[in-house]
């Protein structure tokens, strides 16, 4: 037998996984070639089909082997299972499956279903040809395949521009607002804060009362950040909102901890490096998916604070591009049928949601090892 | 005591940091009302080479060391889905090469003037302006509060070429009470380009599916109704005994009304493209300030705007406005206006026409060019599902009047006196305003380059055609690089008209068919600039005004859509009995008052009698009934 | 309260030592500075961001429509009439202001009632979900439609239901549930509901996330000994989990207490028609329409104004009765 199906190796899991995966890949875009080389594609050139034909033999190829790996996987599973079956079924802690949790799951099943449809609702559309999308009625799969939609998009040089200050700006935004936020948080947790009440209040007024747009942007261009990449970090790096849910989470730690160290000398900013900040992943992991998603979504700033064109971000750009069809920009009449703002506008969620599906196993992950909270006081 | 302390703090913080933010802005200009409102100051020494000012065109005095500068323009067009030229073309190039300057384009990606509203408090004003014109209010404040510099002014000093180039009727429709005017539009239609004897196409038009015409024209040619000379007798609405020839009855209400529900008895069902229709009359969305159709009814059932006396009157309270309601109301009773037209979105309403799914629609019909266009290109049995333009009149049988698409302009460009460039540099702007607004300008923009993309055909430079290698290359789409069409901001839409090339084209039929969408109805169409008169935004009732219409198209909005779907006749007129007393409690009299007195200003502008084009000469008020689906003769070849 | 608390604490592991108790009442310690300066950061950034702005809220009190310099507005602009109050004057006589603010409140108290307790229940579901990987995918995939638009993702809603076309009125007059298709886009009674599972469907997964992140803190420990004393999975639910994320609950219904005038307005948008605007039109929307859109800046600045005072007043009636209710609130 093969190394890498050795249950008992310590790289088991991992490549189990990396080879789980990439088979699955392969016999999705096994099935997607087989899909696109048999429908009729708008616009599509010699070339285009050309290359289509070959990828298709390439992954029709590679699924069989993409088959019976996951075959082989499935049956050491088995096995596996069979394996842990017997350990468990003598230990009193394990769970039968009752009714209920038959209908939860089948319930949750059915949600999930509700959720991923309008996605694939959009990513149909994308592969739709534009003028015959506007006559409504695509649901299940595109009625005039085309990749022309992605093609108007992707070609644009200024696109993956935008992509990287995205990126640099959700990077840097989330990381840092978290640290300023998660600080604040931890001081106005204390109850040994002086003037607290004061503080709090300060605080708390803020997410009512603003001033407006127009005096706050004379404050942004008064301190030199108008048109300056620090614009999105800046302003940012606050929000009483996730103060006050990160301070509510920070109260729930144990007090003797935090006296233990007291005790042993440590100053309470090491404390909260220390000792909060690892002990409140679960909380810490949701608000920088709140901060981070915020930052990728954001554009209205870039309308406002800045007026260069290095520092238009992706959701800027593809609003921009889609609103003013400056995609459509230069293309004559046979060219608009094929796409439309709509499709166009389509294919661009698509390509800004992509990267932040890989935001969630890095929240996931804190999910997880956040069982310590609360554990002194058990 | 504690709380005194905490008080003290709070206080002692909200006063430091708002001392702060004052600091931080010194400057603040204040607001002018009175005589020195308006005002601007000139840089004047940048006048041209004396005597120079009136001889040729302005922008050939740029000197050398000018163009050498490099200058870049920082141009903001305030409309969300305007589409940015890229810069990287040839007549992006050509501009420069003529006037030294780059211009940089930017837009806001909402509508809503947030962006521009923080440029101007935050003093980073680019250096010209564009917006539509119909935002009188932005447009008179930018001039009263000397954001922007009048084109009189700039005209004067630094380009009095400009008065040759831009229509003088055009530059007077625009001026403010003090006779300047900070601005110049684009799209405009003056007198002077028009060309004699020519109508213009209308801009709105009622269009239907045409192979479902042709059946019910087939149907009704067999009435029973109709006798040996072929006229159809038939009641109308309000009773009356009337006939027509067979051919028009479908122009009529009472035969527009049987049409569509026989095309509903006989082709109802729901239809991607199938043929099937779901809807008799497809009225436009209808939208929280109103629904841009009844605009277009109204002007088929030619609803005066202006009494016997020559007077301005209102729409919603005639009683003939009243009636069109009525029919609407009869025909949704009837099931022929569909009740899911209340609540459809723009892409509702654009799928359906796109399917083929209405039997006559009443909707701006360039709005909706690609739907129309893709009905066009969807054949089913044999047959296009293509609408074309047709009409129907009032139960008189008044001939319809339409307002053609002449107008004042679409945007409106102007000139900052605080923007990086504008500020020391107007006159290189205004100049290349001068070069845009100039022929060889509107051909460049329209056209492309000279030589590159089109040739004049003739010796007296009124006639051009496509070079063959941009034929070629249009057919490969490969346009981009030429910029034809995108620098549109100063386009004269008329003068591109009557200089486009009209044979060797290259227009392919799909373009045909929509630069011929409401052709046929141009018979109709008769010049309504009057009606599109300007308020003064200066007026110091203008405040009020513009409340009182806001709330008023509201109403409206909320209204119209229930009077039309009253269950009876009667219920109908009780809803609208209710607007017409909500209309007076929110004002309506000031309304009227400046529209009145606006329009009569505007009528004096013009040097008419009547503005009404019913009352002027010209005006035939029998319509032609044998050709009810318009002529498709009219179809231009370019 | 609390500080008593620790006091004692000190007091109680440090008696012996008189002079720290001295130092303690009298004079600040290293950590107290520490504390403040953390704390401080914050009033720093605020008094930048938030307070330095604040005077743009004199605009509620002045005329419109004198400049296009907002700034100049705020601060030459004249006063409105009645003191000043012209503008909240003009938004309390509005005629429509009765049905705009039962709209508001009625349609936020609904979700409140609705959407609120949705994602906790639903996150105790999923926290009791038996397979794992079952449960990593529902938390990814209900997150989904978070990220699509209200323009999308209610367009894809709209033309399901469309009254002409729409597949759920075709089903249902195929199947024979209904003779004739009904309006529900236009209907007036139809629209909340609408407002309410939509947001349901686009927010549930999203929502939760914060109620995940509590339950997942919950020690392990807890259930085991739960189960050992014989305890059902009801009874897990109801005396372990619940009373856990109790304060996260607590401060997530007082937070959206105090934001019971807003409404998503590209929500609204998508839905909004001339027929179920009876309905449908919110403090949102019309702030929108007759503020920003006809450029009345004070108009617009003084219904903000006018609903940040009652989010207040909101905030501190909800933090109230949570306090004598629970004993938590959030100050």
């Amino acid at each position: 037998m093969l190394k890498i199906f050795d249950i008992k190796a310590k790289s088991f899991p991992v490549t189990r996984k990396i080879i789980l995966w990439a088979s699955g890949i392969i016999l999705f875009l096994a099935i997607f070639f087989t899909y696109v080389t048999n429908v009729t594609i708008d616009a599509a050139s010699d070339e285009l089909l050309a290359t289509l034909k070959v990828l298709f033999w390439i992954f029709i190829c590679l699924a069989p082997f993409a088959v019976a790996a996951i075959v082989i996987f499935i049956i050491l599973r088995e096995k596996e299972l069979a394996d842990y079956y017997k350990v468990r079924n003598k230990s009193t802690l394990g769970k039968k499956v009752r009714l209920f949790d038959v209908l939860n799951m089948l319930w949750m099943a059915i949600f999930c279903v509700m959720c991923v449809y309008p996605i694939i609702y959009v990513l149909i559309g994308s592969f739709n040809q534009g003028a015959d999308y506007a006559r409504g009625g695509v649901y299940l799969i595109p009625r005039l395949f085309t990749f022309e939609n992605y093609r108007v998009v992707l070609e644009k040089s200024e696109m993956w521009h935008s992509y990287l200050v995205t990126i640099g700006r959700t990077a840097l935004g989330t990381v840092s607002a978290l640290v300023f936020t998660s600080i604040v948080a931890y001081a106005i947790s204390r109850p040994n804060l002086k003037f607290k009440g004061v503080i709090y209040w300060i605080n708390l007024l803020t997410m009512f009362f603003s001033g407006g747009l127009i005096p706050y942007f004379l404050v942004i261009t008064a301190i030199g950040l108008y048109d300056n990449f620090f614009v999105y970090i800046i302003p940012a790096l606050y929000s009483v909102y996730n103060m006050i849910v990160i301070s509510s989470f920070f109260k729930s730690v144990s007090n003797e901890l935090h006296e233990a160290a007291l005790v042993d000398g440590a100053s309470e900013f090491r404390i909260w490096w220390q000792i909060y900040m690892p002990l409140s992943k679960p909380v810490l992991a949701t608000v920088a998916l709140w901060l981070a998603i915020g930052h990728w979504n954001s554009y209205f700033d870039t309308m406002i604070y800045t007026s260069s064109k290095d520092l238009h971000t992706l959701q800027y750009f593809l609003l921009q591009a889609i609103q003013s069809s400056t995609m459509t920009e230069g293309m004559t009449e046979t060219m608009l049928q094929r796409v439309s703002a709509k499709t166009i506008s389509l294919a661009a969620i698509i390509i800004s949601i992509i990267p932040v599906l890989f935001f969630f196993p890095f929240v996931r992950k804190n999910f997880q090892s956040g069982i310590m909270i609360g554990s002194l006081k058990g | 005591m504690k709380k005194s302390v905490y008080a003290k703090l709070m206080s002692l913080f909200l006063v430091a940091s708002l001392g702060f933010s004052v600091a931080a802005c010194d400057n603040i200009p204040k607001i002018n009302n009175g005589d020195d409102a308006f005002d601007v100051s000139y840089n004047d020494e940048k006048l041209d080479p004396a005597g120079a000012a009136d001889a040729g065109n302005s922008w050939t005095y740029i000197s050398a060391a000018d163009k050498a500068e490099n200058y870049t323009i920082n141009w903001y067009v305030d409309v969300s889905t305007w589409p940015m030229p890229t810069g990287k073309d040839a007549v992006s190039k050509r501009i420069k090469e003529v006037t030294g300057l780059t211009v940089k384009f930017e837009t806001p990606v909402s509508d809503d003037g947030t962006k521009l509203n923080t440029m101007i408090a935050g003093n980073k004003l680019p250096d010209v302006i564009s917006m539509p014109t119909s935002n009188l209010l932005t447009l008179s404040l930018l001039a009263k509060d000397g954001l922007v510099y009048d084109i009189n002014g700039l005209a004067d000093r630094y380009a009095h070429s400009l008065y040759e180039h831009l229509p003088e009727d055009v530059l007077e429709w625009w001026a403010y009470g003090n006779g300047k005017t900070y601005g110049v539009p684009n799209h405009y239609y003056s007198y002077s380009d028009v060309p004699e004897g020519e109508q213009l196409q209308p801009n709105g038009g009622m269009m239907v599916r045409k192979d479902l015409f042709d059946s019910w024209q087939e149907h009704v040619s067999t009435d029973s109704r109709i006798d040996g000379d072929g006229m159809l007798h038939y009641t109308s609405l309000s009773g009356a005994a009337k006939t027509v020839e067979w051919q028009g009855y479908i122009t009529t209400p009472e035969g527009f009304k049987e049409a569509a529900k026989w095309a509903l008895a006989n082709y109802k069902g729901t239809g991607n493209g199938n043929g099937k229709i779901t809807t008799g009359l497809l009225l436009s969305q209808f939208k929280a300030d109103g629904c841009t159709s009844l605009g277009w009814l109204s002007q088929f059932f030619a609803i005066p705007y202006e009494d016997e006396s020559g007077n301005y009157q209102y729409a919603f309270t005639q009683e003939s406005y009243k009636e069109m309601l009525m029919y609407l109301n009869d025909l949704y009773n009837e099931g022929i206006i569909s009740k899911g037209n209340f609540t459809q979105n723009f892409d509702g309403i654009g799928g359906t026409i796109a399917s083929g799914a209405a039997f006559a629609t009443l909707v701006t019909p360039q709005d909706y060019q690609m739907h129309f266009l893709t009905a066009h290109d969807t054949v089913v049995n044999g047959k296009s599902l293509e609408y074309v333009s047709m009409y129907i009149t009032n139960e008189n049988g008044d001939a319809p009047v339409l307002s053609d698409i002449r107008g004042y302009g679409y945007l409106m460009n102007m000139i900052t006196t605080g923007g990086p460039l504008s500020k020391t540099r107007p006159d290189l702007i205004i100049k290349l305003f001068d070069y845009l607004t100039s022929p060889e300008g509107q051909l460049l923009v329209t056209l492309g380059v000279e030589g590159e993309t089109w040739n004049y055909t003739d010796s007296t430079k009124t006639a051009t055609a496509f070079t063959e290698t941009y034929l070629e290359e249009k057919a490969k789409l490969q346009t981009a690089k030429y910029g034809l069409m995108q620098f549109d901001v100063l386009i004269n839409y008329q003068y591109y008209d009557n200089m486009q090339p009209r044979v060797n084209n290259g227009k392919t039929e799909g373009e045909l068919y929509r630069t011929n969408l409401k052709r046929p109805l141009t018979i109709y169409s008769y010049d309504c600039n009057v009606s599109h008169f300007v308020i003064d935004a200066t007026d110091s009732r203008y405040n009020d005004y513009d409340n009182a219409l806001t709330r008023i198209n509201n109403v409206l909005g909320r209204q119209v859509p229930k009077i039309i779907q009253a269950a009876s006749r009667s219920e109908a007129e009780s809803v609208y009995n209710t607007t017409i007393g909500y209309l007076n409690s929110y004002n309506l009299d000031i309304v009227l008052q400046m529209n009145a007195e606006s329009y009569a200003k505007t009528k004096a502008k013009l040097g008419l009698t009547n503005g009404w084009p019913a009352y002027q000469e010209g005006y035939n008020m029998t319509p032609d009934r044998l050709h009810p689906n318009g002529d498709l003769s009219l179809y231009r070849s370019y | 309260m609390s500080e008593n608390v620790t006091v004692k604490r000190i007091n109680g592991e440090i008696l012996t030592d008189p002079s720290i108790k001295l130092n303690k009442r009298r004079t600040w310690t290293k950590n107290d500075w520490i504390l403040l300066l953390m704390a401080s950061l914050s009033i720093v950034f605020l008094a930048v961001f938030a307070y330095a702005p604040l005077y743009g809220l004199i605009l509620a009190f002045k005329k419109d429509h004198e400049t296009k310099n907002i700034l100049s507005a705020i601060v030459y602009g004249s006063w409105g009439s009645y003191g000043g109050l012209e503008q909240f004057r003009t938004f309390l006589t509005d005629p429509e202001f009765g049905n705009i603010m039962a709209n508001t409140l009625g349609l936020n108290i609904l979700q409140l009632m609705i959407n609120f307790p949705a994602p906790i229940v639903f996150a105790i579901l999923m926290s009791e979900l038996i397979s794992d990987k079952f449960k990593k995918t529902v938390q990814t995939i209900t997150f989904f439609p978070h990220f699509i638009s209200w323009v999308i993702f209610g367009g894809l809603f709209l033309s399901l239901l469309d009254y002409d076309t729409g597949i759920v009125n075709t089903l249902f007059v195929k199947v024979g549930l209904i003779k004739e298709p009904v309006d529900i886009l236009g209907g007036e009674d139809y629209f909340w509901p609408i407002i309410i599972i939509t947001s349901l469907l686009k927010g549930l997964g999203w929502g939760s996330i914060i109620y995940v992140a509590a339950i997942s803190g919950i020690p392990s420990e807890l259930y085991e000994a739960a189960k050992i004393d014989g305890a059902n999975r009801w009874h897990k639910i109801r005396y372990i989990t619940v009373p856990s994320i109790a304060p996260t609950i607590t401060l997530f219904f007082i937070l959206s207490i105090s934001g019971l005038l807003n409404n998503g307005i590209d929500h609204i948008w998508v839905f909004q028609n001339a027929n179920n605007i009876g309905r449908s039109e919110v403090l949102d929307t019309f702030i929108y329409k007759y503020g920003l859109g006809m450029s009345n800046y004070a108009y617009a600045t003084a219904v903000g104004l006018f609903k940040s005072v009652i989010s207040v007043i909101l905030l501190v009636s909800g933090n109230f009765v949570c306090k004598k209710l629970s004993g938590r609130g959030i100050y």
